[in-house]
């Protein structure tokens, strides 16, 4: 196999590698709204895999960078920069989601212990409000 | 966005927890959004329910309270001012002309008037010491008079205390120690009350104090406490000889024991053997024995609660020992005797005056009669012989008259009458008005049972009053509160089978359409009513069914059977079954108390089948299992939370990666 062969059969792996990514980023965003911790653990443990092959190839493709000077490949590698900011950006902003989807679950467990009259038993633990208290002869 | 870094987490127990929620997140605008004031809102409701329930319940029973109070008074066969006794509505005074006579007349009397002498009153038979048993006051030593300047000692007369000052006796000797004594004696008692006199035990003479007047009776003497500091410490008393062994009270103490007691009796009454022996008594047939070291009073106390049909009791002003039959009459009544007198001779020594009970004679209207009892009834009238009833009266000419009559008057009591009915009108009315009150009052759907969250931010005046708005209104146009006083407005109006005259014949009749059923009474129709016809004003009431008219089983009739009954009967007892109906607690053919308290219970009855705590009871499951859907719901939050903050940093830390990638490829 020549060098361009296979230069673009790693670029070809690396794009396949990065769509996965893309996916798996997407699939995680979907798990994050739902809040299914599941389904995020699961994601990111592929993710995982995804990223240590795409070193794999990284590190392949480093071994011998003249294919970077190719002009057939220009615009796989372009495609490749391209999708690798999209994916960049958008776990950014798949980051900034689930701080805010935790801001979320944080007020509401905020609304709900104010709505119960409860303060944390680790702050004031004395501090009890009894509920259903009633005004009867029964006592 | 502000970040969160000021919240926390901490483990206890190995449970994860976030502190420092209330800080540092900027999530207004999310809140609103949020389902979970939705879920506490659901939670508040049921409590509302609940809170209501138990409200209503409470009302209820209130108004249950009062219609069985309402029963109680009025239609209980116990009670006094029962409308359901013929009895009551049968009621006559009696009086007499003497008060040797006094007298009552039940509901079986009839109006009229009787002579009534009494000839001998019924007493009761007694066995006595005729005497007083027990020695006089007396010393146990010889009297010193050398040394008494100063000292003094208290005499005490029938329960009066005197101090005898002793100054006068000082020094003297013989005789004039004696008439010293005696002066001084008078001077603090006054003269010829108590004798001053000696008595010789072996060798030794004593002083001895006795009563000098038959007026006279208990005399006690004790040493002067000379500094009031509660401690008798005057040796004027002790110098008089009235050391250890002395007597120092002519009357017995009847918390000393038998054999101290049999040490103080009369030297005359002669020697007691029952102060080492003890007692042993045939009492009426019954042996009883007490030993040496039982003291009197527990002694008397034992015979007296032994129901032996006699009071064995000791009179501290003469002295006496006495036994009483309990009962007035002639016969043995009182037979005591020792079990063995050469043993122990208690009764022998001490009860040896016998009385023998005798009966009352009375004559009533010319009829003579002897009773045990000086009370007697006859047709309805009781009788009570208080003293013959010989009386002499002297006119204005001066003239006497003898006579051994009384008068006796028995009238027809209409006020009692008229006011055992006014107040079963007055208890009616009342109760009326109270239910009424209850479903006519209009509930205002803006004041709900209040929550916590609502009270935490309220004063107590302001929660009182607004719970006060809140309970108005939880009984409105009740459906069974309606039927229930319809049926009693029915019961005043139906005629009474048999009966010709109706309520409002006799002055009783229902108040405008506005005073919703209540009764007025016109007094003068009824007392007129109750005074020309009381049977009939009776028979209105009392009248029973004649095909059922045992009460004790009227939760067990039918339908029909319970209607036939109401046709038949008086209105008391028309009312009586409408009670029942609605607050009887013992179930009837298909198996159901008490319509109410089906519905609420009773305070003084504790169910929980009934509606509204089967209802309560529903709630508080809900609640539970609310709070505790709360509860996972917060935990599952929390887990979310927790769980989140750990991805959140493992994708930041895979966007490293990537991140350094891409700025190296």
């Amino acid at each position: 196999m020549g060098q361009w062969e296979k230069a673009s059969c790693c670029l070809n792996k690396k794009i396949q590698i990065i769509e996965k990514i893309a996916v798996n980023t997407e699939a995680q965003c979907r798990f994050i709204h739902r809040r299914e911790m599941n389904g995020l653990k699961r994601t990111l443990a592929e993710r995982d895999v995804l990223i240590w092959k795409l070193i794999a190839i990284n590190e392949e493709l480093s071994s011998d960078q003249t294919w970077k000077r190719m002009g057939k490949l220009k615009s796989i590698i372009q495609d490749i920069t391209h999708k690798e900011q999209e994916i960049m950006d958008r776990s950014r902003q798949i980051i900034q989601e689930a701080v805010i989807e935790r801001a979320r679950i944080a007020a509401e467990l905020r609304n709900s212990k104010a709505q119960r009259q409860v303060k944390s038993q680790y702050i004031n633990p004395w501090v009890i409000m009894m509920s259903g208290r009633h005004i009867n002869r029964k006592g | 966005m502000s970040s969160s870094s000021s919240i926390s987490t901490s483990t206890v127990n190995g449970t994860t927890r976030i502190t420092g929620l209330s800080s540092g997140i900027d999530v207004d605008s999310i809140v609103a959004q949020l389902t979970t004031a939705e879920k506490a809102k659901k939670l508040n409701k049921l409590q509302q329910k609940e809170q209501t329930a138990e409200w209503k319940q409470t009302a209820y029973q209130d108004i249950i309270t009062d219609i069985q109070d309402f029963s109680s008074k009025y239609f209980s066969t116990t009670s006094s001012t029962s409308i359901m006794k013929a009895s009551n509505f049968l009621q006559y005074t009696a009086s007499s002309s003497s008060s040797a006579v006094t007298v009552t007349a039940a509901s079986t009397a009839a109006a009229g008037s009787h002579t009534v002498a009494v000839n001998q009153l019924a007493t009761k038979a007694t066995l006595t010491s005729s005497t007083s048993i027990s020695k006089d006051v007396q010393g146990s030593s010889a009297a010193d008079y050398t040394s008494l300047t100063g000292e003094s000692f208290v005499m005490t007369l029938d329960g009066t205390d005197y101090t005898v000052d002793l100054d006068d006796v000082n020094g003297t000797t013989g005789t004039a120690a004696i008439t010293a004594l005696q002066t001084a004696i008078d001077t603090a008692v006054g003269s010829g009350k108590v004798t001053v006199g000696t008595i010789t035990s072996g060798t030794t003479t004593c002083l001895q104090f006795t009563a000098a007047d038959s007026g006279v009776q208990a005399i006690t003497v004790s040493a002067t406490d000379t500094n009031s500091d509660g401690i008798a410490d005057n040796a004027g008393l002790s110098d008089l000889g009235f050391g250890t062994g002395a007597i120092l009270s002519n009357r017995l103490d009847t918390s000393d024991t038998l054999a101290t007691i049999a040490d103080q009796l009369k030297s005359s009454i002669g020697a007691a053997t029952f102060g080492t022996a003890g007692v042993s008594l045939i009492i009426n047939g019954t042996k009883e024995e007490f030993s040496s070291t039982t003291t009197l009073a527990s002694m008397m106390s034992t015979i007296n609660k032994a129901d032996l049909g006699v009071t064995m009791s000791y009179d501290s002003i003469t002295g006496e020992l006495k036994m009483t039959a309990d009962d007035t009459g002639a016969g043995d009544t009182v037979a005591v005797t020792d079990t063995d007198s050469s043993t122990s001779n208690f009764a022998t020594l001490l009860l040896t005056n016998a009385t023998a009970g005798v009966d009352a004679k009375v004559t009533i209207d010319g009829q003579a009669l002897t009773r045990s009892s000086n009370t007697i009834t006859l047709n309805g009238v009781t009788y009570t012989a208080n003293a013959k009833t010989d009386t002499t009266t002297t006119a204005d000419d001066g003239t006497t008259t003898t006579s051994n009559n009384a008068t006796v008057s028995v009238t027809q009591n209409t006020s009692g009458v008229y006011d055992l009915i006014s107040n079963f009108v007055d208890a009616y009315n009342t109760l009326l008005d109270t239910i009424n009150t209850a479903i006519d009052a209009n509930a205002d759907s803006d004041y709900p049972p209040l929550t916590d969250d609502q009270k935490s931010s309220m004063t107590d005046d302001q929660i009182t009053a607004w719970e006060t708005k809140a309970k108005v209104g939880l009984l409105e146009s009740d459906s069974t509160l309606t039927t229930f006083l319809s049926s009693l407005r029915t019961a005043v109006i139906d005629s009474v089978s048999g009966q010709t005259s109706s309520l409002s014949d006799i002055g009783i009749s229902s108040g405008t359409y506005d005073e919703k059923g209540t009764l007025e009474i016109d007094e003068d129709t009824l007392k007129a009513a109750i005074a020309s016809d009381p049977e009939s004003v009776m028979t209105l009431f009392t009248q029973q069914s004649s095909s059922y008219p045992n009460n004790s089983t009227v939760r067990n009739l039918s339908s029909s059977a319970l209607n036939t009954r109401y046709k038949q009967e008086g209105i008391a007892y028309r009312f009586y079954d409408i009670l029942q109906k609605n607050i009887s607690t013992v179930t009837d053919t298909a198996g159901n108390k008490g319509s109410l308290i089906e519905i609420a219970g009773s305070a003084d009855f504790t169910t929980t089948t009934d509606n509204l705590s089967k209802l309560i009871a529903k709630y508080t499951t809900e609640i539970d299992t609310e709070q505790t859907r709360i509860d996972d719901y917060e935990d599952t939050l929390y887990d979310k939370y927790t769980t989140l903050e750990t991805y959140i940093n493992k994708m930041n830390s895979q966007l490293s990666s990537l991140s350094s990638m891409t700025s190296s490829s």
